[in-house]
């Protein structure tokens, strides 16, 4: 039967090379409706924003072409632009290792199958589903304003004389934002909680066996077990750091004087606010070349850092 | 296995990021087909000039609070029972978004028939050419100004075309507890109050009572700050008469403006911009809580939502004058118009509605003034014995402001918007004393000018 069966496979198979077309049609069509989606709503955009990004375009005329200006502009005479870049640099150096630890050692103690364990979890993935909602973003402002709960819990303990804003004091602004950043650590943590689940528990056994300690068991079995996960959340972690918004836009509006200034809201601010549209665009795709750098970057490390097991083997 | 799994994350990740820079890009899309669609429907514009018996659906769209969405929706409705064919489509929003709302509908195309304008926009959209002259309507007596005195007019007339039709007149103005100030026993502000009087009595203020003087400097920095470069003499403005370079040229006025601004925030007669930056309604200003025995900036018109949330007798005054002063830096201003879109299929049911909204007795009982006093001398007479005690107030303290001013400047020019942030973080560095005001002086100057420039393009 099954050699029958095999024959008239490769019988079919030298036939019709046009079987596997059909098939690669077949697959194109079932992706089509997110192709066009892709097409219209991202390609497209993208690309009429590159040609924006060469034009003085205010939004209410038609846009005028001006060659490299926009960019020129950029990286001669723009101050906010490099603040708003070190600011946003700033953030996602901080903020994203941060979060990326947090995440880690959340799922480090969820790992174990105790009871409840499963509601922690789901509790624990929340803050993130409400992500960089504007719910979010404006109870930040109620807990860190200067009538917020913090500063209450702070003067009722006495530890606080006058009260300050956090999220409106120019030292302490931009922390807030951190903060909020590594609150929302539950996409990460459900990916590390996949990775840690994959590391075989024999591994541990026999380092015990072996007399490693705890500290050893992480290092030399969860980290390089872990690294490829580290790596994509890494990556993924990063291109979301660079475009951050809403916090800043709700929370801060980039104040004060532009110490929270994310780079996307600078964008907004010059597109939909200054009525550059041209140069937002410009702001885009130089955005686009530093993420796309950043995660060049990180790829090119990965061949010292992360472990694959089959280049082991 | 490690490694697939690895494959397809990093796929995923990649097209999610695509997906999440669309995202961010999307917004420039919607904006894509501009003048095409502008064509279009200017084209069919004039096919469908109806008659008045047609039913016609016309969008609106004005910003507010709610009470301003409650009266407004109310006087939709009764229009609508005098001109049964015509149906609305209401947007309304907060003040915060509304331009960005605008700015990509103006792109899109798709403005909305009939829409609330502010003084600080209307010349960007009317140089644009995108706002319909009413000035023929106004000379067939379509649109009655008859009872409208020139000077509520001209603030719509741009470029010698009437392209927004003033909703009330208010002005800048500075609201006070007189209660606070017995308690301190000081004196409350007269007319005749000078910057020098101001500082004093908001300092001692501070010092009798412990609460903020000021919850911020009169006029606060933007409005405020051209208040006082008004204050030296006919010529002078924050931006020049054309729009495309700063209208002082004595950088001493910044200095001295922001460095009482800087002394009392020293004194801690005002809070830091910390504190300021997180009241974002009427509902949370210092006044209303007690914290604050003024309120040092906001337009006369608000004094009905403030004392509403105060619910205490609160007084208004006007901003305080300076010594020897060239022209008085108060002026009357449009608190907002109506603009119609240049574009819109029905310009005659759009301009009945404007001439109801600003002639209509039931129209005008129904709003009470919220948007400032009415424009037509018929209904501020009708209006004002039947109006409540707030309104009355206003209506009082326009009556002194109309003794004490000078006509307004030419509207904000393009860029207005950019300047505007860096005039306020400039503000802010001083309040933090990050940069003094006489540096802070010539970056607004160089900066301001260079934006100027680049707009007038």
């Amino acid at each position: 039967m099954t050699n029958v069966a095999s024959k008239e496979k490769k019988q079919k198979r030298k036939k019709s090379i046009g079987k596997s077309e059909y098939n690669n049609l077949a697959g194109y069509a079932f992706i089509s409706p997110w192709l066009i989606g892709f097409i219209i709503f991202t390609v497209f955009p993208m690309l009429l924003a590159l040609y924006f990004s060469f034009t003085k375009y205010d939004v209410l005329s038609d846009p005028k072409w001006i060659g490299l200006e926009n960019y020129k502009n950029m990286f001669t005479s723009d101050d906010r632009f490099r603040t708003a870049l070190g600011v946003t640099f700033k953030y996602v150096f901080t903020a994203i290792p941060l979060r990326l630890a947090f995440a880690l050692f959340i799922a480090m103690l969820f790992v174990q199958n105790r009871k409840l364990v499963p509601l922690y979890r789901t509790v624990y993935y929340l803050p993130s589903i409400i992500g960089g909602s504007v719910a979010v973003a404006v109870m930040w402002r109620q807990l860190f304003g200067a009538n917020g709960a913090l500063n209450g819990v702070l003067s009722s303990l006495g530890l606080l004389k006058t009260q300050i804003s956090w999220i409106g004091n120019p030292n302490t602004a931009l922390w807030t934002l951190i903060l909020l950043a590594v609150w929302q650590f539950g996409s990460p943590m459900l990916i590390f909680l996949a990775g840690l689940k994959q590391i075989p528990i024999s591994y541990y056994e026999s380092a015990s066996i072996d007399g490693a300690n705890g500290f050893h068991q992480f290092t030399k079995i969860t980290l390089p077990m872990l690294s490829p996960i580290i790596f994509f959340n890494l990556v993924m972690q990063i291109i979301s750091g660079f475009m951050a918004f809403t916090e800043s836009y709700i929370i801060t509006q980039g104040g004060p004087f532009d110490k929270t200034l994310f780079y996307a809201l600078y964008l907004f601010q010059q597109g939909f606010q200054f009525y550059n549209m041209g140069y937002a665009c410009a702001l885009a795709w130089v955005l686009l070349a530093i993420m796309g750098i950043f995660t060049a970057l990180v790829f090119k490390s990965s061949n010292y850092w992360v472990y694959s097991e089959s280049k082991e083997g | 296995m490690r490694k697939k799994l690895l494959a397809f994350l990093l796929v995923t990740a990649l097209l999610l990021t695509f997906t999440l820079v669309g995202c961010s890009n999307n917004s420039d899309s919607s904006q894509n087909n501009d003048s095409s669609n502008d064509k279009s429907t200017n084209g069919t514009s004039d096919s469908s000039k109806g008659t008045s018996d047609q039913k016609v659906t016309l969008r609106i769209t004005w910003w507010g609070s709610q009470t301003r969405h409650d009266q407004t929706l109310e006087v939709l409705k009764s229009f609508q029972e005098k001109y049964p064919n015509v149906t609305f489509e209401p947007e309304y929003t907060a003040w915060d978004g509304y331009w960005e709302k605008i700015a990509t509908e103006a792109a899109a195309g798709s403005l909305p028939d009939i829409w609330q304008q502010d003084y600080q926009y209307i010349k960007q959209y009317a140089d644009k050419g995108l706002l319909l002259d009413m000035k023929p309507y106004s000379d067939s007596g379509k649109l009655d100004l008859s009872n409208v005195d020139e000077n509520s007019i001209v603030g719509g007339m741009i470029n010698n075309k009437l392209v927004g039709i003033n909703l009330g007149n208010n002005s800048l103005c500075m609201v006070y507890d007189p209660e606070i100030f017995k308690q301190a026993g000081v004196s409350e502000p007269t007319p005749e109050l000078t910057w020098e009087d101001y500082i004093n009595m908001v300092k001692t203020l501070h010092e009798k009572t412990g609460i903020y003087g000021d919850e911020n400097i009169p006029g606060n920095y933007f409005h405020g700050f051209a208040h006082y470069i008004r204050q030296h003499g006919e010529q002078y403005d924050i931006y020049s008469e054309d729009g495309t370079k700063l209208g002082y040229d004595n950088d001493k006025w910044y200095e001295e403006f922001f460095s009482m601004e800087l002394d009392l925030v020293k004194a801690g007669a005002i809070p830091l911009p910390e504190v300021r930056n997180e009241i974002k309604s009427v509902e949370e200003s210092l006044i209303v809580s007690k914290k604050s025995a003024m309120l040092g900036a906001t337009n006369s018109n608000q004094i009905i939502a403030i004392q509403k949330a105060a619910n205490r007798p609160l007084k208004m005054a006007l901003l305080p004058k300076a010594k020897d002063q060239a022209r008085e830096g108060q002026y009357v201003k449009p608190s907002m118009f109506f603009s119609i879109t240049q574009y819109t299929k029905y310009p005659d049911q759009a301009i009945d509605f404007v001439n109801y909204f600003i002639n209509d007795m039931d129209a005008n009982k129904i709003m009470m003034a919220e948007r400032g006093v009415p424009i037509s001398s018929q209904i501020r007479e009708t209006l004002k014995p039947s109006l409540p005690d707030a309104q009355k107030q206003m209506f009082d303290y326009m009556d002194i402001v109309l003794e004490n001013s000078s006509p307004i400047g030419p509207p904000q020019p393009a860029g207005h918007a950019e300047i505007d942030k860096l005039l306020k973080s400039l503000e802010e560095q001083i309040c933090y004393q990050q940069i003094t005001p006489a540096a802070a002086a010539v970056k607004f100057r160089e900066e301001a000018n260079k934006i100027l420039s680049q707009n007038a393009q």
